[in-house]
């Protein structure tokens, strides 16, 4: 198993190489460069060369991305060449957001899909399934901007129980160390900040958790559902077992294999960064970061990012996979 | 009958302004709408003036010495003496103004004639309220810049030898200002809304409050020499200083970290005289030294310090230390407190580039503290200026937090703190004003402008214009070469239909480069009548009666001038449809859409211009000074003539003739479309009062104050 493991993140290297690579040509290769968006109206012919030159994006596209791996080689993802702040450094302060975000969407998306799935697939065709499968089908087809949008209102404007604007109350001062709020809140035995942060999380990550809600939702039924026609599960039937016991013992630990999967690839989808999400409620994660970089063209920023979202698929599927061994002993003798 | 009038008119005024304090809730019929109704009302409420019991205020009455230092001493919160002696033969005990007198002599204010009078019911000039008012806020009137000062007010000659430096002490205190055509009118009779403006302005600060903005973008970096984006700009006017600065909601110049100059009479020679005893948030001097250290890093690519692209200083003053186009020589220290600047050539633009917010004055012991790299990048490498707040926090993408320098040389914030807050959707910026998170914003949707006005809780301001959206032309191609075609083109829009459809309220039709409210301006430009048939017969005369095929481009995002990119495009491309130009609109990101405009890869395409200094240069030479693809190749030596000569011009009057003949020739040569002028709205709440708005969104928030 321990072996398995490491070779899986060996076997990392050359994705991510891989991964560097193309992102660097992509990047390169779309009309326009950092100068330009900076200039703006004002980009003349001899302003735009000599930017140019200073940060040196004259030279031959190859020598550039060696520039780019050996400094990676050195630990250095560069800096980001609007603002020159260290890429690594912004990551620190842009991720921890997004994952908080993320963690807590999920968990929402876990503790309402799952449950709803399983009650969905045990009482079929009730009304409480159909409520749920056009619920999720609401879910997954509702714009996020709208949702967002609503969410505030209802909650912050109307009945004021909800702040809907970044993470923090900007008269909380709270020394930060992890940027994970809830936990550095906790480090500080700020109970203020505690409540401040969890309150402006509430918002967010429900908007962000209706989506991969809904998909646990009707995986969790359809995968239930197929293996309640199974034989063994007409079987447990058979001997009587009570009908709880054979939904959630038998059928369901077979279920959740699909379902680890999905939750797996979605937990990736959400750590990647919420674009819309993080736009509407002013979270400052790596959505947006890496979305105004794309625009602005800092190449630093799209590399370090796109690099570290490969980092975390990479390392979800390795879980997911590991998890399989845990859930499904025949994966483990394999 | 005259007499009699007089006498009770005197007798309710001394009545009224000194006797009674009256109650101020009592509105008056004579002061809404006045021009110094917020000062009056302000005053009332403190009971520091009063009205007549008529229900007038009379507020172009002139007041008396006895009158305006009572008025003076409230203000000040100096109590009246209760006993002592005079010194005045005509200031006894029994008058109702004795104690107040007394008190003011105890200070220093006022010291009387000297023939052992004070004639306390003479009217007082504004020289003689000036020396009182310098007086009274312990101004030492010997640091004035008198001679300039005084030159800058169109009477500064009539003010009385003696008069001189307390008149230029009052007004660069902003105490006294003068009125708006730039007269002081030094020897006029001070009426009661002059005396209570000015008792307004004395008043002691309250500072109280936090101002929190919300924006759609944070800040790139807090040295504003190397940025251009306007969110740096934002935050680093409040943080810095500019050796002169933009006067009031004008492009105006007043003086700033510079308190006055001089230009040698071959206008190549610049002389500042720097403000003394001013100090960097990190306690270091600022001196020219200081100011040397600056420039040097700006302008000079091989100086340690000059780490960044200084985008604007190239742009603003035609490129670096050694470059042929840039018009600066050198940069002198003469004294500790005088700076110098040597140009190559007369450049008129020289006072309007140096007001730029990104030609601010940094601590040089901060850049190089924390080295040219990271200076001003984040909480750790703290921006250092010497601006009305000084800088606390910023938390990347979230906010940016400063807070008050109590020792601004200037006017000090009477606010605590500023937030600026990051809501990047414009939407969710609008709740956040509505739910109280923030209490002013810039960006808002149309329709969120159109709310707020009808919120009780919101108000709009508008930002005077400085943009002009515009189509290009690139007139070396076929068919846009031919001038009747791009004259037919421009009499097929609908300008005015377009202005009023994506604009709204805020918009302006524009015929020429300048908006109205910029020096330069031609208001005797005629445009182009909206005439389709016209048009027709136009393009047909050029050989094109069936019309042609083009691509039109259009911006992928809306920037300040064309708030809706797509939706003008589709309308232009309906109108010129009608005189069979048929478009084919196209769009491309943004940044590749500024990479082929520049390389002239289009021929008929949309983009406009944001002033960057108010000065009509920085519309007119940065767009048609040189010619190049990504201005169409528009090539007319006449005018390129005219925009280098006004360059060398300094008197503003005569450049200002000169800009519009240059419009008068580019109107005529029709090389681009002039579409509309943009006012970009600002929301806030009515907590929210004293917000400048200034064209070049140079919007210093030491003026702003919160109501509870």
């Amino acid at each position: 198993m321990l072996s398995y493991i490491i070779r899986r993140i060996l076997s990392l290297i050359p994705v991510l190489i891989g991964v560097s690579i193309i992102v660097f040509l992509f990047i390169h290769m779309i009309p326009g460069d950092p100068v330009l968006a900076i200039l703006g109206e004002r980009a003349t012919v001899e302003n735009v060369e000599r930017a140019r030159h200073e940060l040196g994006l004259d030279r031959p596209l190859w020598e550039q991305y060696f520039l780019y791996v050996n400094k990676i080689f050195h630990g250095d993802l560069g800096r980001s060449i609007r603002s020159n702040t260290p890429v690594s450094q912004e990551m620190a302060t842009k991720f921890p957001a997004t994952a908080e975000l993320s963690i807590f969407a999920m968990i929402i998306a876990l503790i309402v899909g799952l449950p709803a799935g399983i009650i969905s697939a045990a009482k079929r065709n009730s009304i409480f399934d159909t409520t749920v499968m056009i619920g999720a089908l609401i879910g997954v087809s509702m714009p996020i901007f709208w949702l967002g949008l609503m969410l505030a209102f209802l909650f912050s404007i109307f009945l004021k129980w909800l702040p809907f604007s970044g993470r923090l109350d900007s008269t909380i001062i709270l020394p930060i160390q992890t940027n994970f709020l809830l936990l550095d809140s906790l480090l500080a035995g700020n109970w203020e900040a505690f409540k401040n942060s969890l309150a402006h999380l509430i918002l967010p990550s429900l908007a962000l958790s209706t989506i991969p809600m809904a998909i646990i939702a009707r995986m969790t039924r359809s995968c239930l559902l197929e293996e309640l026609g199974q034989d063994y599960i007409r079987t447990a039937r058979a001997k009587g077992l009570k009908e709880s016991s054979v939904l959630l013992r038998h059928a369901l630990k077979n279920a959740l294999l699909p379902v680890v999967t999905i939750i797996g690839l979605e937990t990736g989808a959400l750590l990647s960064g919420a674009i819309l999400t993080e736009t509407i409620f002013s979270w400052p994660g790596i959505g947006r970061w890496i979305y105004m970089a794309i625009q602005s063209r800092d190449y630093p920023i799209v590399q370090g990012a796109t690099l570290l979202i490969a980092l975390i698929y990479v390392l979800v599927n390795l879980l997911v996979d590991i998890s399989y061994a845990f859930l499904d002993p025949r994966i483990r003798v394999q | 009958m005259k007499k009699l009038l007089v006498s009770v008119l005197i007798t309710a005024l001394v009545f009224s302004l000194a006797a009674i304090p009256m109650t101020a809730a009592t509105a008056l019929s004579d002061i809404s709408g006045h021009w110094a109704e917020k000062s009056i009302n302000a005053l009332l409420d403190k009971n520091y003036v009063s009205g007549y019991p008529d229900g007038t205020f009379k507020p172009d009455n002139a007041v008396t010495r006895a009158e305006f230092l009572k008025i003076l001493t409230s203000v000040l919160n100096i109590p009246p003496a209760t006993g002592g002696t005079s010194q005045f033969s005509d200031v006894t005990p029994e008058d109702w103004f004795f104690g107040y007198v007394v008190a003011a002599v105890d200070k220093g204010i006022v010291s009387g004639y000297p023939d052992g009078t004070f004639k306390p019911n003479n009217p007082i000039t504004r020289q003689e309220a000036a020396k009182i008012v310098v007086k009274a806020q312990g101004i030492d009137e010997t640091q004035a810049a008198v001679d300039f000062t005084l030159s800058m007010l169109t009477d500064g000659d009539q003010v009385a030898e003696w008069a001189r430096p307390f008149v230029a002490a009052a007004v660069e205190n902003e105490i006294m200002m003068g009125d708006p055509t730039g007269a002081f009118r030094p020897i006029a009779q001070i009426t009661r809304a002059e005396t209570a403006t000015i008792g307004f302005r004395m008043l002691p600060v309250e500072v109280a409050g936090t101002f929190i903005f919300g924006r759609g973008a944070d800040s790139v970096k807090l040295d504003p020499a190397d940025v251009t984006d306007g969110e740096s700009a934002r935050a680093t006017v409040q943080i810095y200083d500019t050796l002169v600065m933009f006067k009031g909601e004008t492009t105006l110049i007043k003086p700033g970290l510079a308190k006055s100059w001089e230009v040698s009479s071959d206008n190549l020679t610049w002389t500042f005289h720097l403000r003394r005893g001013v100090k960097f948030h990190d306690g270091t001097d600022l001196n020219a030294d200081a100011v040397l250290f600056n420039f040097e890093r700006w302008w000079d690519t091989e100086n340690p310090y000059h780490k960044g692209t200084f985008e604007y200083w190239e742009s603003m003053f035609g490129g670096f230390k050694g470059d042929e186009g840039c018009v600066i020589d050198k940069f002198e220290k003469v004294d500790d407190y005088t700076f110098r600047i040597v140009m190559k050539q007369p450049f008129a633009p020289l006072l309007s580039n140096l007001a730029m917010f990104c030609f601010a004055i940094a601590s040089p012991a901060a850049i190089k503290d924390q080295g040219p790299e990271n200076y001003a990048t984040s909480t750790e490498f703290p921006p250092v200026g010497t601006g009305p707040f000084k800088f606390v926090e910023w938390v990347k993408d979230d906010r940016i937090v400063l807070e008050r320098y109590p020792e601004y040389w200037g006017e000090k914030a009477k606010i605590e703190k500023v937030i600026l807050k990051v809501i990047p959707d414009n939407s969710a910026r609008y709740l956040a004003l509505k739910s109280g998170e923030i209490m002013g914003m810039e960006g808002a949707n149309p329709d969120d402008v159109k709310a707020a006005k009808n919120d009780t809780n919101l108000q709009v301001i508008l930002r005077p214009a400085m943009n002009v959206g515009t189509v290009i032309f690139n007139v070396t191609a076929k068919p846009f070469d031919d001038v009747r075609v791009r004259k037919a083109i421009a009499m097929a829009i609908n300008k005015k239909a377009i202005v009023e459809a994506f604009y709204g309220e805020t918009g302006l039709v524009a015929n020429q480069f300048l908006p109205p409210s910029m020096w330069g301006y031609n208001d005797k430009l005629e445009d182009y009548p909206y005439d389709p048939e016209g048009a027709k017969a136009l393009l047909a005369e050029a050989g094109y009666p069936d019309g042609f095929e083009t691509d039109f481009w259009y911006m992928p995002n809306p920037r300040p001038y064309f708030p809706d990119p797509k939706g003008i495009a589709e309308a232009i491309a309906a109108d010129l449809g009608k005189i069979g130009v048929r478009c084919n609109l196209k769009t491309e990101d943004w940044t590749t859409y500024l990479a082929d405009r520049r390389e002239g890869k289009f021929n008929l395409w949309m983009l406009g211009w944001t002033g960057d200094n108010g000065d009509p240069d920085n519309f007119l030479y940065f767009h048609y000074g040189v010619p190049r693809p990504g201005e169409g190749n528009y090539n007319n030596p006449e005018l390129i003539k005219i925009l280098t000569d006004a360059q060398k011009v300094v008197n503003q009057a005569e450049r200002a003739e000169l800009y519009k003949q240059a419009a008068a020739i580019i109107h005529e040569d029709c090389p681009r479309l002039f579409i509309g002028h943009n006012q970009v709205p600002l929301l806030f709440s009515k907590k929210v009062t004293g917000y400048v708005v200034n064209p070049t969104s140079t919007e210093i928030y030491n003026t702003v104050v919160i109501l509870p």
